[in-house]
């Protein structure tokens, strides 16, 4: 009963900052310089008006927010400016399972990883095992995913190929992984690896840190003398407490990296939803710009909301008062 | 726990190495890059680039380019012209068919030729149909339907009346939105026609099989089109790469057969032994002055800033690719009545990088408008794109003023609809621009300039050019007209309302074995005379 308030609740601050959000990005849009219709080669006047009629935007702008957000209400996002006589929906739920797919495997490979990393370096703390690993995590955080992406293209895809092509004489065709596109499971690996390696470091260090934090606790000294194997120790207690910061931050990081990433689909033409966040604003794409924006805030607070029931489950001390 | 730990590993060593994958070619396709989505297909409302070179391989207009990119007969087997210009009368041919087998008539004309006009599809390339009689009167809701200068002679015989002569209408009848459309299948699909491999029909050398989003276009030989024993490849895969270094590397890899280069690829695949080839878009880059307001509306001001540039050294530095420096307007590929580039009638009395003539020119400007040099820099601004190409490009600008004049000029990059924006309330002195042409002749370059132009954005005007242009509008002595706009252009070039800049030619390179590519500022691509050599 608790637990369902408290999620009626969330709920309900969800909607409202959903609300909020179609608010400011409505008005901000409007107010950027430019026009949908006008581009390079002049228009005459009475074609850009007829535009604007045919996309309702020759009324005022607050008529078309009411307009917009009761069109939202019917579940209604409206024609692509752009991509005429498409609906919004249609094109961010077609794009949507690309970068969701994607960011699942980043995200897999990421906490797996991760953890795993941030584990080894927290039990080796103080050995070059731990400062091998650091460095390592050091560098998946301050090398951008473009340039990660370009040296696996060149590396594995380019040269790699191509020693293998010379060793067993192959023909022209066989790669070892392919350079981009979404066919198969091996254009698979390389997006997801260079999409997943910036997200890998800061969990492997969020964790190292976590995990010696918790090391130094009683109730792992306390463990510690009531005999269990260090094995024990490390799975049962540090492991799962040194967790929580690191779920924390997962929510929100799971939301960026599942609703599309503009640069790593870009560079392995994957075709998800990234590259509308940035071309739907280029482009001055109104009902696209709130779509998207919608689309990932509404990830986003269930993200965060996921987040906040997930730590019930992992520390009963936060189970709800 | 240490096993799970070990396999967990080997299973991923295993994701990441023992998957090869073998790009499964079909014989006899063509895997090339569109670069980015087409918006849509429905031949009427396309705007972009990609559009067209899709509706050029999906339909058949009346007419069609050749590979000199010239009008010849594709769905019309013949036409003939009135004497005084006004009427063309175009005779169909009898097998010409839909990718379903209906035959293709002239009321497929009317119908996608009226509804290009029609106000309520807010097609933006309307206005390249306002030369047919009452054209514009119903755009703007002045005249019926049933007035414009279309008529159904017969099914297979089409008739259009022109408000006046234009020389160039040929091109126009082969032109993306002029090609036919099927009534019945666009209105079964309402808004959606031509937003999905199975909501368009056509009538071209292609149809269209396949179009996942964002991702790839897939077009197969059309057993139904008139010409389909001229058309050697079998398959189109038109894939939507962004990224040019991608494109390249697919290209190593033998996922793509034809790539597009610039500046640093170009380069990668001159030192990978391929043969980059060349071809010229038809575009001239050009800065367009602000002659209303400012510094720059004072004439040695524009050419103070016009000659300081030097464009072979810009080309060579900064585009690194092989454009051509450009000292006139109308782009080097426009030919003249005798088929010699237009441009090389035009009378230009300076040269490139002329910085003494230059300076001369700032002091005297400066001087009419009694201003000193760091009031004047100050007071202009150079307007450019925001992204990393243009704001090197504008850098450079910066760089030689600096050079010649010894002044800096300040730089704002924006986001191109700002840019237009911009350009259009006038908020600017100097901008850098360009643009294409829509037909092979010198009026698509020089109408630009007239002062009712919508798409002359310095305000400058002047009665002669005004007079000289719509006077070849409706000139029908072919040499008469062609001096109109040598003329014209002589007067563009000396009063400096524009700096031509550069002819763009863009780098490309394709897979041994490709053949007859096709690649022009009218058709880039064109795959009909394509072919793999044995």
């Amino acid at each position: 009963m608790r637990m369902a308030r408290y999620i009626v609740k969330r709920l309900l601050y969800a909607l409202l900052t959903l609300f909020a959000l179609v608010l400011v990005t409505f008005f901000l849009m409007h107010l950027m310089p430019g026009d949908p219709f006008v581009g390079e080669k002049a228009r005459a006047p009475e074609i850009i008006a007829a535009a604007h009629a045919k996309y309702g935007l020759d009324k005022p702008v607050w008529q078309q927010f009411l307009i917009y957000t009761g069109n939202i209400l019917r579940g209604d996002f409206g024609e692509s400016l752009y991509y005429t006589g498409r609906n919004v929906m249609d094109i961010i739920l077609e794009a949507f399972p690309y970068s969701f797919e994607l960011g699942l495997r980043a995200l897999i490979f990421a906490v797996t990883g991760g953890l795993l990393l941030g584990v080894f370096a927290a039990l080796k703390r103080g050995t070059k095992w731990d400062r091998g690993a650091m460095a390592l995590a050091i560098l998946g955080i301050s090398v951008p995913s473009f340039i990660i992406g370009y040296l696996l293209q060149y590396g594995i895809s380019i040269r790699l190929t191509g020693l293998f092509k010379e060793w067993f004489d192959l023909p022209r065709s066989w790669t070892l992984l392919p350079v981009a596109g979404w066919e198969g499971e091996a254009h698979k690996v390389l997006p997801a690896f260079a999409l997943g390696m910036g997200a890998l470091a800061a969990i492997s260090r969020l964790m190292r840190a976590s995990m010696i934090e918790v090391s130094g606790q009683d109730y792992i000294a306390a463990a510690r003398a009531k005999g269990l194997s260090t094995r024990q120790i490390v799975l049962r207690h540090m492991v799962r407490n040194a967790l929580l910061p690191v779920i924390t931050v997962l929510g929100p990081m799971a939301a960026s990296i599942l609703t599309g990433a503009f640069v790593v689909e870009n560079i392995f033409a994957v075709p998800g939803l990234g590259k509308f966040f940035v071309i739907s604003v280029q482009n001055l794409d109104y009902p696209m710009i709130t779509g998207t924006t919608l689309f990932y805030g509404a990830f986003l607070v269930a993200a965060t909301t996921l987040v906040d029931l997930a730590y019930g489950l992992i520390d009963p001390r936060i189970r709800l008062k | 726990m240490k096993k799970f730990v070990s396999l967990v590993l080997a299973l991923m060593l295993a994701l990441f190495i023992c998957i090869p994958a073998w790009a499964s070619r079909e014989e006899n396709s063509i895997v090339y890059n569109l670069g980015t989505e087409p918006p849509q297909m429905y031949s009427i409302k396309v705007t972009d680039i990609t559009g067209f070179q899709l509706i050029r391989h999906l339909y058949t207009g009346l007419l069609e380019l050749n590979q000199d990119d010239m009008p010849v007969p594709g769905v019309a087997e013949s036409y003939t012209v009135s004497e005084d210009g006004l009427v063309y009368t175009f005779k169909l041919r009898d097998d010409a068919k839909w990718w379903d087998g209906v035959p293709v008539t002239a009321h497929d004309f009317y119908y996608a030729w009226t509804e290009l006009l029609n106000p309520q599809n807010a097609c933006n390339y309307a206005q390249m149909a306002y030369c047919i009689k009452n054209a514009e009167a119903y755009f703007k809701g002045q005249a019926q339907k049933e007035d414009l200068g279309l008529k159904v002679v017969d099914e297979l015989t089409f008739e259009v009346t022109l408000e006046y002569p234009v020389a160039y209408f040929p091109y126009l009848a082969a032109f993306g939105v002029f090609m036919p459309q099927r009534q019945d299948v666009v209105e079964q699909y309402g808004e959606a026609y031509g937003t999905d491999a199975g909501k368009i029909m056509g009538n071209g050398a292609y149809k269209i099989t396949e179009w996942q989003h964002e991702d790839h276009i897939t077009m197969v030989k059309n057993d139904q089109y008139f010409d389909q024993d001229n058309i050697a490849i079998d398959k189109l895969v038109a894939r939507i790469v962004k990224d040019n270094n991608t494109a390249y590397a697919m290209f190593e890899t033998g996922e793509l057969d034809i790539v597009n280069l610039t500046g640093t690829t170009s380069l990668l695949a001159e030192q990978s032994g391929y043969e980059v080839l060349q071809y010229s878009d038809g575009s001239t880059y050009y800065l367009q002055m602000n002659c209303e307001e400012g510094p720059t509306a004072n004439l040695n001001i524009r050419k103070a800033l016009g000659l300081s540039i030097n464009r072979e050294s810009f080309v060579n530095n900064i585009l690194r690719d092989h454009s051509q420096p450009a000292l006139t307007f109308t782009n080097v590929d426009i030919k003249d009545n005798e088929g010699k580039s237009f441009s090389e009638n035009i009378t230009v009395d300076y040269q490139d990088a002329d910085i003494e003539k230059a300076r001369e020119y700032w002091n005297k400007g400066l001087e009419e408008l009694g201003m000193t040099a760091e009031e004047a820099a100050q007071a202009i601004t150079l307007v450019a794109d925001d992204s990393d190409l243009a704001k090197e490009d504008a850098a450079a600008f910066q760089e030689y003023w600096k050079a010649a004049l010894g002044v800096e000029i300040p730089v704002e990059n924006m986001p191109v609809k700002s840019r237009v924006q911009r350009m259009q309330d006038r908020e600017y002195s100097v901008v850098s621009t360009g643009w294409g042409p829509d037909y092979a002749d010198p009026a698509t370059f020089l109408e630009v300039m007239l002062s009712d132009s919508g798409n002359n954005y310095s305000g400058w005007s002047n009665e002669r050019y005004d007079e000289l242009v719509n006077g070849a509008k409706i000139e029908t002595d072919l040499n008469k007209r062609m001096d109109m706009l040598i003329e014209a252009e002589n007067i563009l070039i000396s009063e400096m309302p524009i700096v031509p800049l550069y002819f763009r030619m863009c780098d490309y390179t394709v897979a041994d074995g490709l053949q007859g590519v096709h690649r022009s500022a009218f058709q880039d691509y064109c795959f009909k005379w394509a072919s793999w050599a044995e």
